[in-house]
């Protein structure tokens, strides 16, 4: 057994071949996305965005939204940001980023020159405000950048929130007017500089002189609530650590270079195997039993998968200085687990009768690559379709093994506990007793009429 | 014709690389494509982040806000419960929770009435708070509004307020989308699709060009035919041959998968603009050519081949920007970037599916992009040629290396 063990082990060490899976695949592709995404977690967070107002006789008509667009491109004053980007209402300013202002605005003199910086996308939209005051958004086509519709989302909920902003004046004045007998006339520009403002046109009506008094106050006071809203939502952290948009990719790639070990598994098996390989011909005549060969033959290729998956995770985890949540010894423990559902997984495939190599590797890449696209290792678009799955088919999430694997470390990241953990640690082990039984099944019924 | 007839043979001997490959992946690139914006992109579109509203109060005021926030978000469910809300952080179920605590409607109402402090709501975001800025700015607007009519005195109840702040949210800026040329842009899962077609291609045209080329490249077989009848320009014309058709069969395939599935959504866009994208798709599945015929001078064995062609498709498609956007990215990635043919396949895209007119200056970028592909296809074909002639001396290979005598013999 412990001679089997050492030479097989050997020999896949050896196997130059399996070991560009096991090892040089996750290094190399560890390393292009550290390269890429080290940064990419800004990329997440509100930033100013720039904005093209037409400049035209309208705009400088409409004197609140003017007030409005020049308080969203100052930096607050008062008011720390909170994490969604929006500052706190409490002070003189609107909404603002992290680095600065919610709006970078830029002034041209027509709608011409307008679509002009559309058309070469410098922007992704421009305001223009027309004979009643109203502002209107107007955006390029969607781009093939998806952070370009939340862009453009941002920009909509500025013109909404100051028109909501006008309709709340108007209807606070119309029920003032019916109290008071009187309807006071909203003045153009009358909200603070804070943002949202009614807009002279719309809201603008024509007041009769009497009960001046208590118009006045209710503009006054109106105004004053309006131009100083209140902030009623804080951010709370559930999570152990902070959400990262990185650390799933690093999850994925690990959860994909596991089952890439599972090559390693089913070189081992077809290596045992008399109708595949010399070598599995030469060995069934040995005189070693048959599942002696075939239980070292496994743990030897578990051993070799667990070391090059660990190097992997090494040199992310130190190398990259990627976080694992800073529990080590159980993303070690995930890891074993990990290459052991692979070392069974590979252990099922190679035992599949009356197939080549070449076509069982085949078959094995092809799922890894499915397993991980609905894990979500492709980029932005695979990401999405991973969480849609994982909210709206979790049944299939739970038998794709990369996505299992890479929820070991989403738990480690994420949960305060170790019970989803070592849910899915049981859930991986579950599945290697599968795969093995059904592979025991499988070899078990192979007879040779001729090798 | 043999030697053609063989590689081809030999490309067919291969079941499991063309349907995992061939037909599985660009399956794959289908799903992606279906998963993106499905509607006209003439028509203005916000994005509708997941939002989870966690009750507690089960007031007038935070009832309401549901129904303001439905117009606006996705509403998702998700338990009140601390490990459910870290479950739908870590696995984005929703980027933006809003958790309501008791007490919250009475002391919005003292807020207003008494000039009380504001309430205060707990919110819950995942990694991209970019998407929750929305959501956040609703939820304030909403609560504003009904507290301003509480205490202005436009309304007198609760469910007054909450009535009037829907009337007042329901109000909505107007929004279009320019529109600067006669067609209309290229819709988005055709050219998601597109884009991630290119990985397709590598992996397929780069793993079965590989395979077939390096069964040539065996020290025996390459003995055999070195002293065949046929001529090593001929024989080489008919491989190259060969291989060609294989890549153009992939390029076909991915075209014809591409329009049966989305050619419904192409129906108002110019065909000029498709004709450019398959341009660039065609262009690209040479340089997939060229990195079969690399890696078929650099090694014989099947697992390197299919395991180089994989981290060149997954590598390219990162670093061009394919899968993520490569605004999001650093500059640094950027520079880099232009170094990969993916950069240029997917700039071509990005730019045809925006064209308004079809000036030569405003296709001269795209033309300028295909070249660019086919340069690169070059250069690494003529690498390929300068690795296989090393190789063919080499003394493993059988060349004349081989022939050298030992020292001191």
């Amino acid at each position: 057994m412990t001679n089997t063990f050492t030479y097989t082990l050997l020999a896949l060490v050896r196997e130059r071949d399996a070991l560009i899976w096991a090892l040089a695949f996750p290094l190399v592709l560890a390393t292009l996305f550290f390269a890429m995404f080290s940064g990419i977690d800004s990329s997440y967070r509100l930033k100013t965005v720039p904005i093209v107002v037409v400049d035209d006789a309208h705009y400088r008509d409409a004197a609140a939204f003017v007030s409005l667009m020049r308080v969203l491109s100052e930096p607050a004053e008062t008011g720390a940001p909170t994490s969604t980007g929006a500052a706190a209402h409490d002070g003189a300013h609107g909404p603002s980023t992290d680095a600065g202002p919610l709006l970078d605005v830029r002034l041209v003199a027509s709608t011409e020159e307008a679509d002009a910086l559309l058309k070469s996308r410098d922007v992704v939209g421009y305001y223009v405000v027309d004979a009643s005051g109203t502002p209107r958004l107007v955006v390029s086509a969607v781009g093939l950048d998806i952070t370009e519709e939340v862009t453009r989302t941002i920009l909509k909920t500025v013109i909404d929130n100051y028109l909501r902003s006008a309709a709340t004046a108007e209807t606070v004045m119309a029920k003032t007017a019916q109290g008071i007998g009187a309807a006071p006339a909203w003045p153009a520009g009358a909200a603070g500089p804070a943002g949202p403002a009614a807009p002279a046109g719309p809201a603008g009506a024509a007041a009769p002189a009497a009960p001046a008094a208590a118009a006045a106050a209710t503009i006054a006071e109106l105004s004053e609530t309006l131009a100083h809203p209140l902030q009623f939502t804080k951010e709370l952290r559930v999570t152990a650590n902070d959400a990262s948009g990185s650390v799933r990719y690093y999850y994925a790639l690990l959860g994909f270079a596991a089952l890439m070990t599972a090559q390693v598994g089913m070189l081992t098996v077809v290596r045992t195997q008399a109708n595949l390989s010399p070598l599995g011909a030469r060995r069934a005549l040995g005189g070693t039993n048959r599942s002696v060969t075939l239980v070292a033959g496994l743990l030897a290729s578990w051993l070799l998968s667990f070391v090059c998956i660990l190097i992997a995770y090494c040199y992310i985890r130190f190398a990259l200085g990627v976080s694992f949540g800073g529990r080590d010894p159980a993303c070690v423990l995930g890891l074993a687990a990990a290459t052991l559902m692979a070392t069974s997984f590979g252990t099922l495939i190679g035992a599949i009768p009356r197939m080549t190599l070449g076509a069982k590797g085949g078959i094995l890449i092809g799922i890894t690559c499915l397993a991980s696209l609905f894990a979500g290792l492709y980029g932005t678009p695979a990401q999405r379709l991973s969480d849609w799955l994982s909210r709206e088919a979790p049944a299939f999430q739970q038998i794709n093994p990369v996505q299992q694997v890479s929820t070991l470390f989403y738990t480690l990241y994420y949960y305060d506990g170790y019970e989803a953990f070592f849910s899915t640690v049981g859930a991986l082990l579950v599945f290697s007793a599968a795969c093995l039984a059904l592979a025991a099944v499988l070899m078990g019924r192979q007879r040779y009429a001729s090798v | 014709m043999q030697v053609f007839k063989t590689t081809l043979r030999i490309v067919l001997r291969h079941p499991t690389y063309l349907i995992v490959y061939v037909v599985l992946i660009s399956s794959f690139a289908v799903f992606m494509g279906l998963s993106l914006y499905s509607g006209t992109p003439t028509e203005f579109t916000q994005d509708r982040p997941a939002v989870a509203i966690i009750d507690r109060d089960r007031s007038e005021i935070t009832q309401g806000l549901a129904d303001v926030l439905s117009e606006h978000v996705t509403l998702v469910e998700v338990e009140d419960s601390r490990a459910a809300l870290q479950e739908a952080s870590a696995k984005s179920f929703a980027v933006y929770m809003v958790i309501l605590p008791e007490g919250f409607g009475e002391g919005l109402v003292a807020s207003a009435r008494d000039g009380k402090p504001a309430p205060q709501a707990e919110t819950v975001l995942s990694y991209a708070s970019v998407s929750a800025y929305s959501a956040d700015a609703l939820v304030n607007e909403y609560l504003n509004t009904a507290r301003v009519h509480l205490a202005m005195g436009s309304a007198k109840t609760p469910a007054e307020a909450v009535a009037l702040a829907r009337a007042d949210m329901a109000h909505e800026a107007p929004a279009s989308v320019a529109a600067f040329g006669a067609s209309s842009p290229l819709s988005q899962q055709w050219v998601g699709y597109m884009l991630f077609s290119s990985y397709t291609a590598v992996i397929s045209v780069g793993t079965l060009v590989g395979l077939s080329l390096a069964s040539f490249n065996r020290t025996e077989t390459r003995r055999r035919n070195l002293v065949a009848p046929l001529g090593p320009s001929a024989m080489g014309l008919q491989t190259a041959a060969a291989c060609v058709i294989a890549a153009v069969a992939v390029g076909i395939w991915i075209t014809g998968l591409g329009l049966a599935v989305f050619g419904g959504s192409l129906g108002t866009a110019d065909a000029r603009m498709l004709v450019l994208v398959l341009a660039a798709l065609f262009a690209y599945c040479f340089v997939a050519l060229a990195i079969g015929f690399l890696l078929s001078q650099l090694t014989r064995s099947e697992l390197a081949i299919n395991a180089a062609a994989n981290i060149s498709g997954l590598v390219m498609a990162f670093l061009g920007g394919v899968w993520v956007p490569l605004s999001i990215l650093g500059e640094g990635v950027i520079a880099v970037g232009h170094f990969v043919p993916s950069f240029y396949y997917a700039d071509t895209i990005s730019r045809a599916s925006a064209l308004q007119s079809y000036r030569l200056s405003d296709l001269a970028p795209l033309l300028g992009n295909i070249g660019i592909i086919l340069l690169f296809a070059l250069a690494i074909f003529v690498v390929g040629l300068v690795a296989g002639r090393v190789r063919a001396q080499s003394a493993d290979a059988g060349g004349s290396a081989a022939a050298e005598r030992p020292q001191g013999a």
